[in-house]
């Protein structure tokens, strides 16, 4: 197969990074963590409310509301994650990741999926967003029963 | 903690004020996340975009020096964004691109590979992560391939390690044979 290199200049960036000015690493993670720990009362929010999409939504009747619901789930999952990890919701954002990893099991799978998978996440994710910040015991219960749960569905094929 | 990662020292000195910065996310929430660490970090985003037919409106013609676009979005996503943008030509097709992922399809993975994307970042990232790649792409010296459908940074490191946790399972290998080498010399002696 034909390689063509392509010569190019230094981006601009590399340029401006080491130009005068400027703050050190340290005040600029401090400066990041403060303006990301501001947003979490919004965090929250986002991840309430996607949380609640997936609850209403209804189980696919057909192949086509089947790949839209699908497509709905997959995103609304991605939109957790983006709201929760920066907050440290561990729980949540693991949920959320495999049930994403669920999704993408169901695109491949088709018919033969157990869609009752996916309902034990959300109802996973709306009971670990209920539960009190000081429930440790609680939450670590709910995503140890739903990775038992997986790993026996899938562990011999997955 | 005195580092940050491997590569960032805490006392080190970036100047990252004046890069002209996009950021394309589908979801508000997660660009305001984003912007809120770039901020941090000293840059000011000039463009948040909620979609690539938007974001493709400006790169046409608006030269950045940074790029953060998000893997999975409705319609054109994050892939063929930077498919586009690397045959875009002047004035963006070079510019550094950090990809972001809250989760990678299995049937994604080729696409992640051959998306010409600089480096992908799977959530969740710290800031202190998202700051070590900016400063390695703004360090990234790898010459650009154009090898069939594939247009982007040569895909092997050669002189430089990405950054990070190592993933290579060679690499990986190699330095525990190296390690087990060495603790038997060492008990030898």
């Amino acid at each position: 197969m034909t390689v063509i290199t392509h010569a190019r200049r230094a981006p601009r960036l590399a340029a401006l990074i080491d130009s005068a000015g400027g703050v050190s690493i340290g005040v600029a993670l401090a400066q990041a963590r403060e303006n990301i720990s501001a947003l979490r009362e919004k965090g929250l929010e986002e991840v309430t409310r996607h949380i609640d999409a997936l609850v209403a939504m209804d189980a696919p009747s057909d192949p086509d509301a089947t790949v839209h619901s699908l497509q709905q789930i997959y995103h609304s999952a991605n939109h957790i994650v983006d709201a929760a990890s920066p907050f440290d919701l561990e729980e949540i954002c693991a949920v959320a990741i495999s049930l994403c990893d669920m999704v993408d099991r169901a695109s491949v799978e088709g018919a033969a999926f157990d869609w009752r998978i996916v309902a034990v996440h959300i109802q996973s994710l709306r009971l670990l967003n209920t539960l009190p910040a000081g429930a440790v015991a609680e939450r670590a219960e709910v995503t140890a029963h739903l990775a038992g749960m997986v790993a026996k569905k899938f562990g011999q094929t997955g | 903690m005195g580092v940050v990662g491997e590569t960032l020292r805490e006392s080190a000195i970036i100047n990252l004020t004046g890069a002209v910065t996009m950021i394309v996310d589908d979801s508000a929430f997660a660009a305001e996340i984003t912007s809120s660490a770039l901020l941090g970090f000293g840059i000011k985003t000039r463009y948040s975009m909620r979609g690539a037919a938007e974001a493709i409106e400006v790169l046409q013609d608006v030269e950045i020096d940074l790029l953060v676009v998000d893997c999975e979005m409705p319609g054109m996503d994050g892939f063929e964004l930077v498919h586009w943008l690397r045959r875009s030509g002047p004035p963006n097709a070079f510019v550094p691109v950090i990809m972001t992922a809250g989760h990678i399809r299995r049937s994604m993975v080729s696409r992640v590979r051959d998306s010409g994307a600089n480096f992908i970042i799977t959530k969740p990232f710290s800031a202190a992560s998202l700051l070590e790649r900016i400063v390695w792409v703004a360090r990234d010296g790898r010459p650009f391939l154009e090898v069939g459908e594939y247009f982007g940074p040569d895909r092997r490191f050669r002189e430089t390690a990405p950054p990070g946790e190592e993933r290579r399972v060679d690499v990986i290998r190699r330095a525990r044979f190296e390690a087990e080498k060495a603790a038997l010399a060492a008990s030898a002696q």
